[in-house]
């Protein structure tokens, strides 16, 4: 039940991190271009917090489903 | 945790072939509107697949298992036109690259020793990835978001002095219409017949002119240019690069938000997503370094391809001139550096793509051949399972010699396994409503992946990305043949 659970919430948190990527990209007031320390907050996101974030969950998810 | 060493390894190296690495790499030089999206959804999409239960005991049905078979052979397909572009931009011919692939592919499929070690090419093809990548960045002293800030606050994508485009002048390689956005002479260092659009207000006209070596042109801002395959040309120093975008900001900062830009990258990841929900599940339990292994090796292959088009960027916008445009990243040490660092960090990127393409293959004929053996299907397929997919490698291999894009035969790979996907849900109607489920949902994405240029403009854009219709066209097709057949069984009784 636990396991099944924890699976179901990884991939909607995974969907949600992409979801969150679409509305940096489409964002009307331009969120995803302001620069931190010279990037975009877009690529900071899209290209490093984004992908990290998503391969924890999916090793905590992988280890909870044993 | 119990459960293969491997099989997580094994289920993402479907996903880490040359194609998925270039394309992100090109997207990612060129600043295409939806680069870094694009990036995250090809890893997410395998992380996805990853998390499913096991299919160790599940036979697949026989039409499922025809389905998922196709689009192995098409992702196959998609991986070796990604080898023959990377061969193009290294120079060499097209057919010498498919031929290198094919090969690979045919050693991986009659010797059991390699296919066993799908797992180990993938690991040492992401080593030498990130060795490639990690290396370049060490030797110019560049961080890959040093090379972003930097590339992004240039505010001209132009020609460098000491570019040989400007100076010698080079070969374009293959046929290549460039469009100029501003004055720009450009002079023929080969006799060839060039083809010049004009435009004015709304009127075009096209010339041709017949040049001799030296000979040069004057184009104007709007102006087309189109070059026969292997036309020998020198551009102006200093000028913006043709077809390139006008500036850094502009490659930073893409046109990513518009509504048509949004719906293309929704169609794209959900064609991947379900695509990897059917061709990435393990077959085994996820051993503890799987469960690691796995989802940090994607995420070293996609940001290593995410990097390497970066430091393709910084390199110069000249990259996507020509054959070079296929696999920016492959010539970008050439210009970074001299010879023989340049040489190894570019022989080390073609290795790694050649060890990620063998562990691809490897997965592919892994699970067609596992498919083939479990499912209920006619028995000589399934005690002859090798050779049927040895028919499949030859298919592939020949549909690679005709022109195509790599990234759009892996979409309809992607596209054709996630029928065999959401028809899942509506087995619960009877395997044989769910099997008239993924037959029509597959017949409906082949009627639209090919039929696409032939159809009437509404339904061309919808056809786009025809997985965004076969996909519900399926489950509704599955419900619909479960509810009848219930009610004719009923009526029977």
């Amino acid at each position: 039940m636990l396991t099944a659970l924890s699976q179901r919430a990884a991939i909607v948190t995974l969907l949600t991190l992409l979801t969150l990527a679409i509305v940096l990209a489409a964002d009307p007031l331009h969120l995803g271009g302001v620069r931190v320390a010279g990037v975009s907050l877009l690529w900071w996101y899209a290209g490093a917090a984004g992908p990290l974030a998503a391969v924890v969950v999916t090793i905590v998810a992988l280890a909870l489903r044993s | 945790m119990s459960g293969s060493p491997s099989a997580a390894l094994r289920a993402v190296a479907a996903w880490t072939g040359p194609v998925v690495f270039v394309t992100v790499a090109a997207r990612v030089f060129a600043g295409a509107p939806n680069a870094p999206l694009l990036l995250l959804a090809a890893l997410v999409a395998p992380l996805a697949a990853l998390l499913q239960a096991p299919a160790e005991d599940e036979p697949p049905a026989p039409m499922r298992a025809a389905v998922l078979c196709a689009s192995a052979t098409v992702l196959l397909c998609a991986n070796v036109l990604a080898l023959a572009d990377a061969a193009s931009a290294l120079g060499i011919d097209r057919w010498r690259g498919i031929a290198v692939a094919g090969a690979c592919a045919f050693l991986v499929a009659l010797w059991r020793g390699i296919v066993s070690r799908a797992a180990a090419a993938v690991v040492v093809g992401v080593v030498l990835v990130l060795s490639a990548v990690g290396a370049l960045g060490m030797l110019i002293g560049v961080s890959p978001w040093t090379a972003w800030r930097e590339t992004s606050l240039r505010p001209a994508l132009g020609f460098a002095d000491d570019s040989v485009w400007v100076n010698a002048g080079r070969r374009v390689g293959q046929a290549t219409t460039l469009t100029f956005a501003e004055s720009h002479r450009v002079t023929a260092e080969s006799a060839a017949t060039w083809r010049v659009t004009e435009r004015e207000g709304n009127e075009t006209t096209t010339r041709e002119w017949k040049l001799s070596p030296g000979d040069a042109l004057t184009l104007r801002p709007g102006d087309r240019l189109v070059l026969e395959a292997n036309a020998r040309v020198r551009f102006e120093t200093g000028k913006r690069v043709p077809g390139a975008l006008p500036s850094g900001a502009a490659w930073a900062h893409p046109e990513g938000g518009t509504s048509g830009a949004v719906v293309n990258f929704v169609g794209t990841a959900l064609t991947l997503v379900g695509g990897a929900l059917v061709l990435l599940r393990p077959r085994a339990r996820v051993s503890a370094l799987g469960a690691v292994g796995a989802p940090a090796g994607l995420v070293a292959v996609m940001l290593a391809a995410g990097a390497a088009g970066i430091y393709a960027a910084y390199a110069g916008a000249e990259l996507g001139l020509g054959v070079a445009a296929r696999a920016p990243f492959l010539r970008a040490p050439a210009l970074l550096l001299a010879p023989p660092a340049s040489v190894a960090l570019t022989a080390t990127a073609a290795l790694a793509l050649l060890f990620l393409f063998m562990g691809t293959a490897a997965a592919l004929r892994d699970r067609v051949v596992a498919t083939l053996a479990a499912t209920e299907g006619p028995r000589l397929l399934r005690r002859h399972a090798d050779l049927v997919w040895l028919a499949m490698l030859g298919a592939a291999v020949c549909a690679s010699l005709g022109p195509a894009d790599a990234w759009q035969v892996f979409l309809a790979g992607c596209g054709l396994a996630a029928c065999a996907w959401t028809a899942g849900p509506a087995e619960n109607h009877g395997e044989g409503a769910a099997a008239v489920g993924v037959a029509a949902g597959a017949a409906l994405f082949a009627l639209l992946a090919i039929g696409r240029p032939a159809l009437p403009w509404g339904f061309a854009a919808l056809a786009a990305y025809p997985a965004l219709v076969a996909v519900p066209f399926a489950h509704a097709v599955a419900i619909t043949a479960g509810t009848v057949l219930a009610g004719a069984a009923r009526s029977y009784r």
